[in-house]
């Protein structure tokens, strides 16, 4: 079992406490479990979770939430803390509340989870309340509901937004309160809550009955009251009934339909045991009985009423009730001329009311005891029944102020806030904006460098290409230079040779002509080799027959391979020409020298260069010995011009093979 | 009256056109012109053509004395522009020029009447070769005329498809049987009527007479063994 499984088992735990069968198959699957320390703290967690009960309920859970902190597993402590948040809520105990609201901020701190920031105000708030501290209460009740309102937690905002109501009935601020529960009811209506939202519902139909809208009070009473089955809980359900009762009778009463408001009263005081189940309840009900015998001027009823009343709240030590009861007992005396009892009460009252801060009935008493009483001592009640008036008005009119304040302010931050999130997206977008900028930026710059890269290799390649092309030119302007030596050569030089040959055979001169026949001769060939002319008139493959022609005989046969693999018209007359002289160089050079009776010529083509191969099967010779003769050295230099690739070897008694590769255009 | 066969002599040196006058002297009684530029030689053909036109024209490939405003600049142009002009007109080369690539691009491009060489030819010659022309034949002296033949045998040699039907001929009592025998560099078979076609063309180039004939020639010049 995985340490998630188990923790989420355990979280189930706390809101199925009940369930011990679960309970126990929770401990018996982790006893199996490897992780047996872990498992063990987690089962006594687990346990003191489940037995704080009784005497033992602080001391366990705090040793729960001490020990969820010591094996930090943080949402065991959030768990734990809020657990033991609420027991000391309910038995009032502030210093547990403080410890628990710093290990929700400490949690908070630590895994940024907003639900315990806005768990930890609201048990501030509950600590305030406790303290009676109600402008503190309502801001810290606030704050955790805005909060709330950031995590969508509508459950909780309803919640918090009910307990800000309340506050604000205890302060007479009405208005305030049926604006708050309004919204309130926005988050719980649509999610069904029945209990928070029975609550508001009644909430609101307080304060709209203390605004004196008994009509618009009865319609939500009577909302609550078609929702209150759907509380789950009999006890409560119970006492939902009653109270709505209650308050629907009050609107009634209000009306001053007392009738039906009885009728309705005594349908509340006729449940099964009603005083013992409900004494809350009960005490109102009767209560309000009491008061509209009161007002009928069944005074002596009303009285009885009230006497039973105050009874029972003695017995529930509710003094705050016990004050309101004194009051309407000193009313109800007063009504009836038995100033003694009403001012033993209205003392009683005050005292109570003044321990309990309720302000009204402090009122309320100081102004039947300066009725009750004379000259200086009703004087003085009065005075500070006026002085109280006067500073709980300014007090009501500051809370009040405060409690708008608030809202103002948040309001503000609100809009605030809503600017700085507008101002946000405005500058996210504006980041956005930038950064698409910068990629495009960077898009450009890289573009651009490519188109750069790219110019400059054009360039550089047209360079080459261009200074290839120098080069050929300047071999066909050298060939041509060749040609006219060969030219004057043939036709000067060996015309003037001939002339003397002629002279000379005339005169009988035979050997001198004989010797002279062979300078001619020679120059002849000289000068044939010099040129290689009608380039332009015969097609290089008809050139190279004819050149093959030239040397061919029986004893030195010249085989030509793959000639028709090259397509010489798309070859540069220059690098033809190159070609032409190397092979007339070569078989030159294998029939004069090497004395071959083979020769091989290959030709063939890639897609960049031609490639030319002759072997021979002559003497060969020593490459490294020899120095390489001027023929193969101006072979070489003029292959060399057009950036061609020259290569030979020979073996000695074996042959030569030259290789030929000259690339098409220049690279 | 019987005229005189006329005669156009074009060389740019001198001493070449005394020769051959000379020569020509102990042939026969001609009408001879001589010239020692193409230009000159072609106009001279062309302003006698419908008036004394002349019958044959002795040429040198090569002249030395061209200059910028030259038009015709050597033999090759001056027969070249006889041909595109159709004069009828023998021509006759007598040159220095024994290469086989020049020799090759004169005789199978502009197919002059005679080819002589400077160094080899006498009266004799000349005579014999004037004769030859006139009977509207031809006359290439012996070098080239080997020349010629070597070079066929080069070019038959590096034919791979005539070389198989030299090879294969004897084999075969019939032509015909040779289709389906004779192949491509790339595999695929040649046609009876391309086969015969290359058989006439080979007759030719060897000088053979017959297909036996070809056989012996090829055998003689090496192309078989």
């Amino acid at each position: 079992m995985s340490k998630h499984q188990l923790f989420k088992r355990l979280k189930r735990l706390f809101f199925t406490k009940t369930n011990t069968l679960f309970f126990l198959l929770f401990i018996s699957i982790s006893v199996f479990s490897q992780n047996k320390d872990l498992d063990i703290s987690i089962d006594s967690i687990a346990f003191y979770v489940k037995n704080a009960k009784g005497a033992h309920k602080f001391s366990y859970l705090k040793r729960a939430v001490l020990l969820s902190e010591e094996l930090k597993i943080d949402s065991l402590l959030k768990q734990t803390s809020i657990e033991y948040a609420k027991q000391s809520y309910f038995t009032k105990d502030t210093l547990g509340l403080t410890f628990s609201t710093n290990k929700l901020l400490k949690h908070f701190q630590l895994k940024k989870d907003s639900f315990s920031l806005a768990k930890a105000y609201h048990l501030e708030a509950l600590n305030h309340k406790l303290k009676n501290n109600l402008d503190s209460t309502f801001y810290y009740f606030h704050k955790s509901k805005n909060i709330s309102i950031v995590l969508k937690d509508s459950v909780e905002i309803g919640r918090r937004l009910l307990s800000m109501a309340i506050i604000q009935v205890k302060e007479l601020d009405f208005l305030g309160c049926e604006i708050t529960t309004i919204e309130g009811l926005k988050y719980i209506e649509p999610n069904k809550n029945y209990r928070t939202l029975i609550s508001l519902y009644q909430t609101l139909g307080n304060a709209l009955g203390h605004l004196n809208k008994p009509q618009e009070a009865r319609s939500y009473y009577l909302k609550a009251k078609k929702i209150a089955k759907f509380n789950t809980v009999k006890h409560r359900r119970e006492k939902n009934y009653l109270n709505l009762l209650s308050n629907i009778g009050m609107t009634y009463k209000d009306e001053g339909n007392f009738k039906k408001a009885v009728s309705l009263f005594k349908e509340g005081l006729n449940s099964d045991s009603l005083e013992i189940k409900h004494p809350e309840q009960y005490q109102a009900l009767l209560g309000n009985v009491s008061s509209i015998y009161f007002i009928q001027g069944k005074i002596e009823k009303a009285i009885e009423g009230y006497k039973i009343v105050l009874k029972s709240r003695i017995k529930t030590k509710n003094r705050y009730t016990q004050s309101i009861s004194h009051s309407f007992l000193t009313e109800a005396y007063l009504k009836n001329k038995e100033y003694a009892l009403a001012k033993k009460h209205a003392n009683k009252g005050l005292e109570l009311a003044k321990k309990t801060r309720n302000n009204q009935r402090v009122l309320e008493n100081l102004k039947f005891l300066s009725q009750l009483t004379k000259g200086e001592t009703a004087k003085k009640y009065l005075e500070e029944y006026i002085k109280l008036s006067d500073s709980l008005f300014t007090r009501e009119r500051n809370l009040k102020n405060q409690f708008a304040k608030v809202r103002y302010e948040t309001e503000k931050k609100n809009k605030e806030n809503v600017g700085l999130k507008q101002q946000n997206q405005r500058n996210e977008l504006q980041i956005k904006a930038e950064k698409q900028y910068k990629i495009i930026g960077w898009l450009v710059a890289g573009v651009g460098f490519l188109i750069i890269v790219f110019g400059v290799n054009i360039a550089s390649n047209r360079r080459k290409k261009l200074l290839f092309e120098a080069k050929l030119l300047q071999v066909e302007v050298r060939e041509k230079e060749r040609q006219e030596i060969a030219k004057s050569l043939h036709d000067e030089v060996a015309g003037d040779i001939r002339m003397l040959h002629l002279k000379l055979a005339k005169t009988n001169q035979i050997k001198e002509a004989d010797s002279l026949n062979i300078i001619k001769e020679n120059v002849r060939n000289l000068s044939h080799q010099l040129s290689s002319e009608s380039f332009d008139k015969v097609v290089f493959k008809d050139q190279i027959i004819n050149l093959v022609s030239d040397f061919f005989e029986p004893k030195f046969k010249i085989k030509v391979n793959e000639i028709d693999k090259v397509n010489w018209q798309e070859i540069n007359n220059a690098i033809k020409r190159t070609l032409f002289l190397s092979l007339r160089e070569t078989i030159q050079n294998a029939k004069k020298h090497a004395v071959a009776k083979n020769i091989i010529l290959s030709f063939s083509e890639t897609k960049k260069a031609v490639l030319l191969e002759v072997s021979d099967n002559g003497k060969g010779f020593n490459i490294g010995e020899k120095k390489n003769g001027i023929g193969l050295k101006n072979m070489k230099e003029r292959i060399e011009e057009i950036n061609g690739i020259f290569s030979i070897e020979s073996q000695l008694e074996k042959g030569t093979t030259i290789k030929i590769e000259i690339p098409k255009n220049g690279n | 009256m019987e005229t005189k066969i006329r005669i156009l002599i074009a060389d740019d040196h001198q001493l070449v056109i005394q020769g051959i006058l000379c020569s020509l002297k102990e042939v026969g009684d001609f009408d001879v012109v001589t010239t020692t530029t193409c230009d000159e030689a072609f106009q001279l053909i062309k302003m006698h053509q419908n008036n004394k036109p002349f019958q044959l024209l002795f040429t040198d490939l090569s002249f030395d004395n061209s200059t910028k405003d030259t038009n015709l600049d050597g033999g090759e142009e001056l027969i070249k522009a006889i041909r595109n002009n159709e004069i009828d007109i023998k021509i006759a080369v007598i040159t220095g020029h024994t290469e086989t690539n020049r020799v090759y691009n004169v005789v199978s491009n502009l197919n002059p009447n005679a080819y002589l060489l400077k160094s080899k030819c006498d009266a004799i010659e000349i005579g014999f070769a004037v004769q030859k022309m006139l009977a509207n034949d031809y006359y290439y002296t012996h070098e080239i005329h080997q020349k010629i033949m070597k070079r066929n045998i080069v070019q038959i040699q590096m034919d791979d498809v005539a070389v198989q039907i030299l090879k294969e001929l004897p084999n075969h009592p019939k032509i015909s049987n040779l289709e389906g025998v004779i192949t491509k560099s790339d595999g695929s078979v040649i046609k009876l009527r391309s086969i015969e076609t290359k058989l006439g063309i080979l007759r030719t180039d060897l000088n053979a007479n017959n297909n036996t004939d070809l056989i012996l020639k090829a055998k003689e010049l090496g192309i078989i063994d």
